[in-house]
């Protein structure tokens, strides 16, 4: 599977492709999206150039940016100097309170391949920034993330490295909503639960409201290490959909005592046989279960896939 | 009718002409057509309708449109099949799609000439049929009508000549398709970044030959994909560049609409998890209301102004349907093919009324026009 739709809606937002003046009329009210064309000419740093011009631009609140491509492809194509221009011209966009970055459906790119870039700067430049997201593990950089507002961080990958999965758990900021695509090693995920140790401890994001560790292949080892995990009784949703959880993981999670607080608990894309979804619905009228797969068999022994990994 | 003598679009075809006329058109197969050329001027009453269909599935008469095809196919340079290759083809071969092609086309042109001194109603005719069977062709028509279309690479024989075009036209995502091909026969979506490369097709080469299978299978060996295109490339390439297509409810969306002489639009969505939305990959169907919503009544007319003049392109053909993307801007769209067969889609009608019935209504005038003449 891939991800095969563009954003509609961004920070409830209505999403809409800004291309040059006239497109938008009040930037305040929706979720203006700049990108590049694999057949013209124009940068990702020139359409933001553009919409940074126009009229009105200041009451931007939510921007997307999607394809960044030139010469007709994405190939080494780095989305730095448009981050560069952002930060420069920060005080255009003074009301700026979420950001997308890579809004790449797989009609554009694959998700493996989407060049990412280096976003240290970004925390600094738009102080109030209250949600950033971003599509594409590939050279993907975070810094170091001291901020004040940002309460909504969600990285989207085929292949998370571990460097980014440290730098995002280390921010100091008042997180709610934490949402990771870990995926697979193919393509350059290097993590395991071991890196998640502090934060099932309790000892980060103290106002975590919704844990999202989607798209891993190791979702029954979350799934444990949850179970025993005090951070389960504080938060209000769990989604470890799009990944890889079988019945070892939902029975940890049922037999937990733990998902009575729970408002949502989202599995979706999972290997549970059907008795153990009822187990998980027991513990948790809440459960929301779709999409269930079946191992693939090629070998004679199970594999399990993720949903979204190339 | 001159098509498949069985099958479901002969079956589909008849049941319509039943619920209308009460009665079942006379058909003859494309196999014993090409055999006994003569029994199509008995079965054809004076100032009578021909509806030429395609062989659809039947084994029988693509073997005999591949006979009839074999030689300008040949001297076109597109790879033809062995003689009696009924059985390779039962078995999911791909086949020769330009060989049938160049035989359908004889085929239309016999029947024109046999069917001339009846002076029918035919169809369509050997001339639209040419067109819209070449991909190649088409794109020139609409373009040269001015209407969008993908940017095209031409002189492809071959993976490398494709790398390098590709490299040269600075176009790194392409739909290389079977220059002949309808469905997704011999259709590989492919991508390159950097050195590496990825293709998602239903065709796979097994001892020699390139089969189609009904799963879509994603290559990312250079090497395995280049060995399918360098099979793929002696049956004629058309390649033009994969241009992003909207996605409804979650799914990539492309559109066909069917025109009937002054009766249509008959549009429908196609929505699948992949690059291509053909109905047995696993695509669905929905009302096109699902799209207008989304890009708005006005972008909506463009499309429809677009096909309504793509149609006209093929003046000879009672229903065409043009496919449409609509890219994921939700403002362009680009035309990608035109099919003078692309009447049978599965429930496809707008209140109620199909394009069989709008053909029907063309049979019903023809006969009275012909019948108030001879009074």
């Amino acid at each position: 599977m891939t991800v095969s739709a563009n954003l509609e809606t961004f920070a409830g937002k209505h999403v809409v492709d800004f291309t040059g003046a006239g497109d938008i009329s009040d930037f305040g009210v929706v979720a203006p999206r700049l990108r590049c064309e694999y057949g013209e000419t124009r940068t990702l740093r020139d359409v933001l150039a553009t919409m940074l011009e126009a009229p009105g631009v200041g009451s931007t609140r939510a921007l997307v940016f999607g394809l960044w491509a030139e010469n007709g492809e994405s190939y080494e194509v780095s989305p730095a100097p448009a981050v560069e221009l952002l930060v420069s011209q920060k005080d255009k966009l003074p009301a700026l309170a979420a950001l997308f970055f890579g809004d790449i459906i797989s009609e554009e790119n694959e998700i493996s391949w989407i060049e990412q870039g280096d976003y240290s700067t970004i925390w600094n430049a738009f102080p109030q920034l209250e949600q950033f997201w971003v599509r594409g593990g590939n050279k993907l950089a975070l810094g170091t993330i001291r901020h004040r507002m940002l309460d909504t961080l969600v990285i989207q990958a085929g292949g998370l490295p571990g460097s980014v999965v440290r730098e995002a758990l280390a921010a100091e900021a008042p997180i709610r909503h934490f949402e990771l695509w870990l995926g697979t090693e193919d393509y350059g995920a290097d993590t395991s639960v071991t890196d998640f140790a502090d934060l099932f401890a309790g000892k980060l994001f103290p106002g975590l409201q919704t844990l999202a560790l989607r798209n891993s292949q190791y979702s029954d080892e979350l799934a444990t290490a949850l179970a025993a995990s005090p951070l389960l009784d504080r938060i209000r949703i769990l989604d470890l959909s799009m990944g890889t959880l079988t019945d070892a993981g939902a029975r940890a999670l049922a037999q937990s005592g733990r998902l009575g607080t729970l408002e949502k608990l989202d599995i979706s894309h999972h290997y549970v046989s059907p008795a153990a979804v009822e187990l998980l619905r027991a513990a948790t009228p809440n459960l929301i279960a779709d999409d269930p797969q079946q191992p693939d068999d090629w070998d004679g022994e199970p594999h399990y896939y993720v949903a979204v990994s190339e | 009718m001159l098509g498949a003598a069985s099958g479901p679009r002969h079956d589909a075809f008849a049941r319509a002409c039943i619920d209308r006329f009460g009665t079942a058109p006379d058909v003859i197969g494309w196999d014993r057509f090409l055999a006994e050329p003569a029994r199509l001027a008995e079965m054809l009453p004076r100032r009578g309708t021909l509806r030429i269909d395609t062989p659809d599935q039947d084994v029988g008469a693509i073997g005999a449109l591949l006979k009839a095809g074999a030689a300008a196919a040949d001297a076109a340079g597109i790879e033809t099949v062995p003689e009696e290759s009924e059985e390779l083809l039962a078995q999911g071969d791909i086949g020769s799609p330009g060989q049938v092609a160049f035989g359908l086309i004889a085929g239309v042109e016999l029947a024109e000439a046999i069917a001339h001194a009846a002076e029918p109603a035919i169809s369509t005719s050997a001339a639209d049929v040419a067109c819209a069977f070449d991909k190649a062709q088409t794109t020139k028509r609409f373009a040269e009508a001015g209407l969008p279309v993908p940017r095209v690479l031409t002189g492809i024989d071959g993976f490398d000549a494709l790398a390098d075009a590709m490299a040269r036209a600075r176009m790194s995502r392409v739909f290389v398709k079977l220059r002949h091909g309808s469905a997704a026969a011999g259709m590989v979506a492919l991508a390159r970044n950097g050195d590496q490369w990825a293709a998602m097709t239903t065709a796979v080469a097994v001892g020699g030959r390139v089969q189609a299978t009904r799963a879509v299978r994603r290559l990312t060996d250079p090497r395995a994909i280049g060995q399918l295109i360098d099979r793929l490339a002696p049956l004629g390439l058309h390649v033009e560049a994969w241009v992003p297509k909207i996605a409804i409810a979650g799914r990539t969306a492309d559109v066909r609409i069917v025109w009937v002489r002054g009766a249509g639009p008959f549009p429908v969505l196609r929505t699948s998890r992949y690059p291509m939305t053909n109905l047995h990959l696993g695509g669905a169907r929905h009302p096109i209301a699902r799209l207008v919503e989304r890009i708005g009544e006005e972008a909506w007319a463009e499309v429809e102004a677009s096909a309504r003049r793509a149609a006209a392109l093929f003046p000879a053909s009672d229903a065409i349907g043009v496919d449409v993307a609509v890219l994921n801007d939700g403002r362009q769209h680009r035309l990608l093919e035109a099919n003078v067969f692309g009447d049978f889609v599965k429930d496809l009608n707008v209140a109620g009324r199909t394009p069989y019935d709008a053909q029907l209504d063309l049979v019903a005038r023809h006969w009275a026009a012909a019948a108030s003449d001879a009074a």
